[in-house]
Order: structure tokens, then C-alpha cells, then sequence
């Protein structure tokens, strides 16, 4: 996959702008605040329908204005292009075309163009709560799996019906309709087997490439990740496990006022030497773990869509040291199409990347020109 | 400036309440309006209120009616042991345009929504457990979202222990359709309906 072209209109600081870039790789530099993690954002926008760094579309329109525009011309690995569009005019209305068919939902869009991006807010996938992996993942399988991410919106819709009775009943006690709970929870169950099934044999696959990416940029340690449900799902038929586990759980939902079993509570784990990552890991063990993570990610999105994924690659440099850096970006060059941030040019030199070539583009993010 | 008198803006905010019809097409309707003549324009309203004074909901089905019974329910041609539980009186309109069925029906007039405060008692369940006498079949027609998955496993689930037959709605490929085009989910839930050849 690769961006060719992009036009940001009323995006962040960017009244009206377009830029061409490069098949390989492209050096976004300039000063802090210049814009250059802007460009990152609006790629990630238009090929996952949001940025990585907000939900709240009115925190991406330029100052004063309720609404922006973001086209970008994508080129598949056979060259075949794809321009996808997306225009936001208020806070409800937000329409996203490829080649100029209006899509209905996202789900359309997803795994169509992916990306992997490492950015500072990263940095949460191992420093950050059970529920930022449980997203990285769902995100990761959505894009491989389309009836994952039906499954995942359907399971969402059942918890918050049940949830909502659990409520009612914290608040009102009473009349408290059983029979609709328990066909909640049946309705529940099938959905909980199939989620499980998807995330074991994804993820099987995963920590291959995780374990195969984190020894190339460490050998001394050994990573180890592990994926855990809170109903125990081993011998026997899922979806009847799911049942069971859900009405012996019923009374204490009720008590709670909320839903304490299922995939929603799914843990997924880092272990560093058998120790949990997330509770004993120095920076350097999180950061490394984080960047195996996004190779991993890069080479299971690959292996699936069989398309090469844009690597977009936020500040690099400051995360980790340079010789692992350019470990990376060499590896990544050549077949992929990659995004670097940098404040300073020289400094880039400096570390030992080749800024000579023609497979390098430079853009200076300070200096695209305004021609709204 | 406010250019536009409010009398035309007041028709224009009770256009735009009704479904598809955005502040845009209200209006189109609005000026639309304003070419008419007069008993055109009178008609028309009439027929509004007309309508608002006689249709009620069936006693027996809850379909949208003038004459309670209706004429669905009071029909003896109609097979009397087969019913079609449908969310609402516009799905009925559907599956009369089929031809297939010639059962009777029955209006739920919606789906089980905790979320939205709709449980079994804001629907027409309870009538619906009292018509069960001499019925074979229930059909049961609800849309294919989560909440209709919800009230057509909760019918099934009231009427197990009941002799009677619970179907639903068969999902999948439409006619016309090409395997090659179709989306993966629905072709996945053709794959999981599917039926032998015979």
C-alpha cells in the first residue's frame, strides 16, 4: 500500500494544503508544532476514519470552523489506485467515499488500507490499562476479519442491553424480567464462543510474529504474551461454557450492577522473563516491547491482505535508541512505503540515515504552502 | 435580516419532523405548497385530520386500522392457525406484497430494548400469548438487528413449552444477488441458514 497524495482542507492547522510523496521513504521535518504529526493524523483519518490521537472530530477542525476535509490518493501493491475522501460538516455528519462511492458504515473501510503507526500515545499499549490492548487487538483482527469486527459491534449492543437492565434494577430493585436476561446471555454466549475462537486462532498467529520480531531486536530477554478469558473455555463446547459461566454469574452482575464476566474482560498480558511487563518493565523493556508489537502487527496485517502496510512512524528517534532506529527503517525500506517524523534534519544525518537518494522524500512540514 | 415570514417556517418545522425529510426538503415542500390553490391545500389538510380521527390500532392484532376488528383478522379466509409476528404495521405492508403468506398477523409495535425502556410490557406480548389457541405456527419476521435477534429468541423462549412450531425468517442471499459481490458476513450467514437439497 502506499499514499501518494493528500489534500487537508480545515484540518488542525492546515487551511488548505496538498503534497505530493514519495514511494519510499518520506522525512516529514520541521520545528515542534510545525504540523508534521498533522500529516500522520490526516493519513490515519482516511484510512481508518479517525485519527489516533482523538475520537472528537471537532478537535480536528481548524480554529473556528465545524467541519474539515481530508482526500488522499492510496496505490495498492499492483498499482491499481483508490481515492478516498472524507468530509466532516458537523459533529454527526462525517461521509467517507472511496472512488467516490459513499461508504455506509465503517466497516467498509477497515483493512482496505492499512497502516501501522507507532506514535508517543503508543506508549500506553504496555504502560496502559487491559482495555488498550483489548482495542489494539480488536482493531487488529477487524482488519483481517470482517466478521470479527460484526461479531465485536454485536457483542458491544447485547452488553449494553444488559447492562441497562442491571441499572434499572440497581436503581428501581423490583420487577426484573428473567427470561429477557437470560436471552440476553444465550444470545450472549453464541457471539462470547465465536469472539473466543476468532481471538485464539488470530492470535495464535500473532505471538509468532511477536516472538520473531522482538528477537531481532533483543535476544537477551524473552517475551512472552498471553491472551486469558475470565470463563474458563478450555475442554468442551464454548458456547455452553459461555451459558453456564453467565447465569452462575447472574447474581453477582446483579449485586455489581454490571456485566463481570465475558470477552469484554478478556486479558491480554506482556510477560518479560515470565515477569508482567505492565508491573516490572524498565522504559527501554516497554519500549522494545511496544516496537516488536508494531512489527508484529505490520507483518500479520501483511500476511493476511497480502498487501505491504504504510508504516507511519511518529518520533522515532526519541523513542528508541539509534541503532535499533535504523535497524528499523532499514529493515522497512524497500518494500514498505514509511512516514518518519524528525524536529531536526541534521540530526537524522547524524544518526547514520541517508538523506541522498531518490527513494527519500523531504518534506518540510513548516514550509507547505497555504494556497486556501 | 429574517427574510422568510413565519407562518412558512412554521410549516417548514412540521415538515422536517417527519422520517428522510431533512430542513431542505422541508422547505422545497413548504414553497410547493404555496403554488396550490386553495382547496387543494384544504383537501389535503382535511385528509390529514381525517385520518388522525379514524385509524386506530386493532383490539386482536394492533395492526393500523379504521374498523376494530380489522379486516386481516375478521378475514376467514385466512388460515387462522398461522401467525407472523412483525415489529410494526409497515412490515405487514411488506409481506402482503409477497403473496406467500395468508395467515394473520401479529404487531409487536417494536423490539425488546431495555436501553430505550422497552421491555415486554411496552410491547403487545401479553396479547400475543392470548391469541395461542388453535395456532400451529408462529413465524417470527422481526428485522435482523440485535435487538430483533433479542425479541425473536425471547418469543421463542416464552412459547417452548407450548406445542407449537417457531420459525423465523430465513437470512442470506438476495435474488439477484452474485456470490462474488456479496459481503463476506452475509454470505457467512447464508453459509450458517443453509438447506438440503431435496
Amino acid at each position: 500500500m502506499l499514499i501518494k497524495s493528500l489534500t487537508m482542507i480545515d484540518f488542525r492547522k492546515y487551511e488548505q494544503v496538498s503534497m505530493n510523496f514519495g514511494s519510499h521513504t518520506n522525512i516529514l521535518h520541521g520545528e515542534n508544532g510545525a504540523g508534521k504529526t498533522t500529516i500522520l493524523e490526516a493519513i490515519h483519518s482516511l484510512a481508518y476514519t479517525r485519527s489516533f490521537k482523538t475520537r472528537l472530530d471537532a478537535d480536528l477542525a481548524r480554529h473556528g470552523r465545524v467541519g474539515y476535509q481530508l482526500k488522499g490518493l492510496f496505490s495498492d501493491h499492483q498499482g491499481i489506485e483508490h481515492k478516498v475522501r472524507l468530509k466532516v460538516e458537523s459533529a454527526r455528519k462525517k461521509i467517507v467515499s472511496v472512488d467516490n462511492n459513499n461508504l455506509k458504515s465503517r466497516a467498509e473501510i477497515i483493512g482496505r488500507f492499512p497502516l501501522v503507526s507507532l506514535t508517543p500515545e503508543d506508549g500506553e499499549l504496555t504502560f496502559g490499562s487491559p482495555e488498550v490492548r483489548r482495542l489494539f487487538f480488536n482493531k487488529l483482527l477487524s482488519q483481517v476479519d470482517p466478521a470479527y469486527l460484526e461479531q465485536l459491534q454485536i457483542y458491544a449492543r447485547i452488553l449494553k442491553q444488559r447492562n441497562s437492565m442491571l441499572q434499572t434494577y440497581a436503581i428501581d430493585g423490583g420487577a426484573f424480567d428473567r427470561i429477557l436476561i437470560a436471552t440476553l446471555d444465550d444470545q450472549r454466549a453464541k457471539v462470547s464462543a465465536q469472539l473466543h475462537q476468532a481471538r485464539s486462532r488470530h492470535l495464535t498467529e500473532f505471538k509468532k510474529l511477536l516472538y520473531e520480531a522482538y528477537g531481532q531486536l533483543e535476544q537477551e530477554n524473552s517475551l512472552k504474551m498471553a491472551f486469558r478469558s475470565n470463563v474458563r473455555v478450555t475442554a468442551g463446547e464454548p458456547e455452553g461454557l459461555y451459558r453456564k459461566a453467565y447465569q452462575d454469574s447472574l447474581a453477582e452482575d446483579l449485586r455489581k450492577g454490571t456485566t463481570t464476566r465475558g470477552p469484554h474482560r478478556d486479558l491480554f498480558t506482556f510477560f518479560l522473563n515470565t515477569k508482567d511487563l505492565r508491573k516490572f518493565g524498565s522504559q527501554g523493556e516497554h519500549k522494545l516491547v511496544l516496537v516488536a508489537v508494531k512489527f508484529a502487527e505490520g507483518r500479520f496485517l501483511e500476511s493476511f491482505l497480502k498487501e505491504p502496510p504504510v508504516f507511519l512512524l511518529d518520533d522515532l528517534f526519541a523513542e528508541l535508541d539509534v541503532k535499533r532506529s535504523l535497524m528499523i527503517v532499514e529493515s522497512l525500506r524497500g518494500d514498505h512505503q514509511i512516514f518518519i517524523t524528525a524536529t531536526d534534519l541534521a540530526d537524522l544525518r547524524h544518526h547514520g540515515l541517508t538523506v541522498e537518494g531518490d527513494s527519500l522524500q523531504v518534506i518540510d512540514a513548516g514550509k507547505i504552502q497555504d494556497h486556501g | 435580516m429574517k427574510i422568510l415570514p413565519d407562518s412558512l417556517d412554521r410549516i417548514t418545522q412540521q415538515f422536517s419532523r417527519f422520517p428522510g425529510i431533512g430542513k431542505k426538503t422541508a422547505q422545497r415542500m413548504a414553497f410547493q405548497l404555496l403554488e396550490w390553490n386553495r382547496e387543494d391545500v384544504q383537501l389535503l389538510g382535511e385528509v390529514i385530520i381525517g385520518s388522525n380521527d379514524k385509524l386506530k390500532h386493532c383490539s386482536v392484532c394492533n395492526l393500523i386500522t379504521e374498523a376494530d376488528p380489522c379486516p386481516v383478522c375478521l378475514d376467514t379466509r385466512r388460515d387462522a392457525s398461522i401467525l407472523c409476528v412483525v415489529e410494526d404495521s409497515k412490515d405487514v405492508l411488506a409481506l402482503e406484497e409477497t403473496s406467500r403468506f395468508n395467515g394473520k398477523y401479529h404487531i409487536l409495535g417494536g423490539v425488546l430494548s431495555p436501553l430505550e425502556g422497552i421491555g415486554p410490557d411496552q410491547l403487545h406480548i401479553k396479547s400475543l400469548m392470548a391469541r395461542l389457541d388453535a395456532i400451529d405456527e408462529i413465524i417470527v419476521a422481526m428485522n435482523p438487528s440485535v435487538e430483533g435477534e433479542t425479541t425473536s429468541l425471547y418469543l421463542a423462549k416464552l412459547l417452548q413449552d407450548r406445542q407449537i412450531k417457531i420459525t423465523r425468517l430465513a437470512r442470506g442471499i438476495p435474488t439477484g444477488g452474485d456470490l462474488e459481490y456479496i459481503d463476506g458476513v452475509t454470505l457467512g450467514r447464508a453459509l450458517d441458514d443453509r438447506h438440503e437439497l431435496k
